[in-house]
């Protein structure tokens, strides 16, 4: 293991440590389960998306109060001074808790129904492994960009509470404009408006490529840009603004 | 003389208090330095700010040579023990120092060593949480052990233990520093215990650096003379009659001196109030405490 690695394993020790995400995800996978048994579906893309669809809730709640949240601790307790008093780079810790706090998270949270489900309707999606691929990263990428947000602000607040009440009502103020935006554009018959206000939850789009709907390139790239860019003001802030308390 | 940390004209505002205002100091290899301060005198930010933990606002830092802010080599073979010790709470000391070991390039037999070194052997599969506050600050010297230092960087390490756990840290600390020339830079605000390992005292009060020298220097430029007696008030009304600057606190009577030749006159003053009727019980002549120190007395 290098360095890195290291951090990173003591670091995810203290994101993954029970209870929490043992209840969590008994709580997805059963979800998942009886949502798709209790619904007629009978294609791999709608049965990941009966999946996939609570578990996103439920997992932007986990960022932003265990994830997120568990950054302002790390800084309140210290631990945030151990981690920087390593030799090792501003950006490296701010990358290491990207991974630990947010994409390792999501990939075991939205990972997990996915599996119970894939289980229980194999007939389903025997032939459909592409369209279940693509479509669990559509939701990695949407929850990518809901925690590396929830991670910026918990750096910049440093507080627990606070921290957490601000990510849950960022992510709550940005499904409300998704679908404000969506209906605006609709309503005064502004096209742009309405598809990036559609296109502002991934899914969506990957539904539209998968039944042959109509949809821009640039609906393709908006939610991975977006990603991208909060994970490169993540590790900006950490390199150049981010101070212990 | 090799520098291994310097600090040129570092200043730090948090809103509109000042907590460093253009401090300059450095710390010499092989040297142990005292940081010493009153709480609050900016001790423990110009500890973060020498490890590159916080942004400074104006000024200079280098630690062994480098920006440690932008550049984390500057913080290879740099051991440092913070004023609350925190470790990660989900792991087993044993493990989290493994981990540790491996970050700083140390090995498995290390871990047991230092484990040994500090007598924790018998709590390594505890979690820090587990831990009683001075294994918890013996912990974080482990981890800080761990780093190979070359130096380490102490904030008020002895804050969590009892007096015996205080004299061996010290007496740790200058094994250290004898046998492996590790250079240290170790804030309190308790005078004696920096004093008795540093060959540098700093003295930092309101963010400022007022005093710079070593312990003979600082702390015997303004001895103190404490003379307890049954009638502490008189005494101290003849002593301030002759001049002397006088506290009285319960029996003793504290006499800040100007320099140890004061002693003579002193002895004549106090045998006159003998005569006229004041007990003397006790005269102890004693070095500079921290008040003196930020009184400037020392400077």
């Amino acid at each position: 293991m290098t360095r890195l690695q290291h951090i990173m394993y003591i670091d995810l020790s203290d994101v993954l440590r029970p209870p929490g995400i043992d209840f969590l995800l008994v709580l997805v996978a059963a979800l998942g389960a009886i949502l798709v048994s209790i619904q007629p579906v009978t294609d791999p893309l709608m049965a990941s998306m009966t999946a996939l669809e609570p578990t996103l809730i439920a997992l932007a709640i986990f960022l932003a109060l265990r994830g997120a949240a568990g950054v302002t601790w790390l800084v309140q307790s210290g631990v945030m001074h151990v981690y920087l008093s390593y030799p090792v780079s501003r950006a490296s810790i701010a990358l290491i808790l990207i991974v630990s706090r947010v994409i390792i998270p999501s990939l075991l949270i939205m990972g997990i129904p996915l599996v119970v489900v894939m289980i229980l309707l194999s007939p389903v999606f025997i032939g459909g492994l592409e369209k279940v691929a693509v479509t669990y990263l559509s939701y990695i990428y949407q929850a990518a960009l809901y925690g590396s947000l929830f991670l910026l602000i918990a750096l910049r607040v440093k507080s627990q509470a606070t921290s957490g009440l601000l990510s849950v009502a960022v992510y709550f103020t940005y499904t409300a404009l998704h679908v404000i935006l969506w209906s605006i554009g609709r309503s005064i018959g502004n096209e742009f408006l309405e598809k990036m206000g559609y296109a502002m939850y991934f899914p969506n789009i990957i539904y539209l490529v998968y039944t042959g709907s109509d949809y821009d390139l640039k609906q393709l790239f908006l939610v991975p840009l977006l990603a991208t860019f909060t994970i490169i003001a993540v590790i900006y802030y950490m390199v150049r603004r981010f101070e212990t308390l | 003389m090799t520098l291994i940390l310097e600090v040129k004209g570092v200043s730090k505002r948090f809103g509109s208090f000042k907590a460093l205002d253009n401090v300059i100091f450095h710390v010499a290899r092989g040297d142990i330095v005292g940081l010493l301060g009153p709480n609050g005198a900016g001790k423990s930010t110009l500890i973060k700010i020498s490890l590159g933990l916080m942004r400074r606002d104006s000024g200079i830092v280098l630690l062994r040579g480098l920006d440690p802010f932008f550049d984390s080599d500057a913080r290879k073979s740099v051991g440092v023990v913070f004023e609350r010790p925190m470790l990660p709470e989900s792991l087993a000391i044993k493990d989290f120092l493994s981990h540790a070991a491996r970050i700083y390039g140390s090995s498995d037999s290390d871990v047991r060593s230092v484990l040994k070194q500090l007598g924790l052997e018998d709590h390594a599969w505890k979690t820090f949480g587990e831990l009683s506050a001075g294994l918890k600050q013996r912990a974080a010297i482990a981890h800080a052990l761990l780093s190979n230092p070359e130096f380490i960087i102490a904030d008020e390490p002895t804050s969590n233990l009892d007096p015996v756990e205080r004299l061996k840290l010290l007496r740790l600390m200058e094994e250290l520093n004898r046998d492996r020339s590790i250079t240290f830079l170790v804030s309190s605000h308790v005078i004696y215990e920096v004093s008795r390992i540093s060959s540098i005292l700093v003295v930092l009060n309101r963010g400022r650096v007022i005093a710079r020298g070593s312990p003979q220097d600082l702390v015997m430029k303004a001895p103190i003379a404490r003379v307890r007696s049954q009638s502490p008030e008189g005494l101290a009304s003849i002593l301030r009659e002759e001049g002397y600057d006088v506290s009285v606190e319960g029996l003793n009577v504290m006499i800040r001196l100007k320099s140890y030749s004061d002693n003579v006159a002193l002895l004549e003053t106090l045998s006159r109030a003998s005569r006229v009727g004041v007990a003397i019980l006790s005269v102890d002549i004693v070095g500079a405490g921290l008040e003196e120190l930020l009184r400037g007395e020392a400077a």
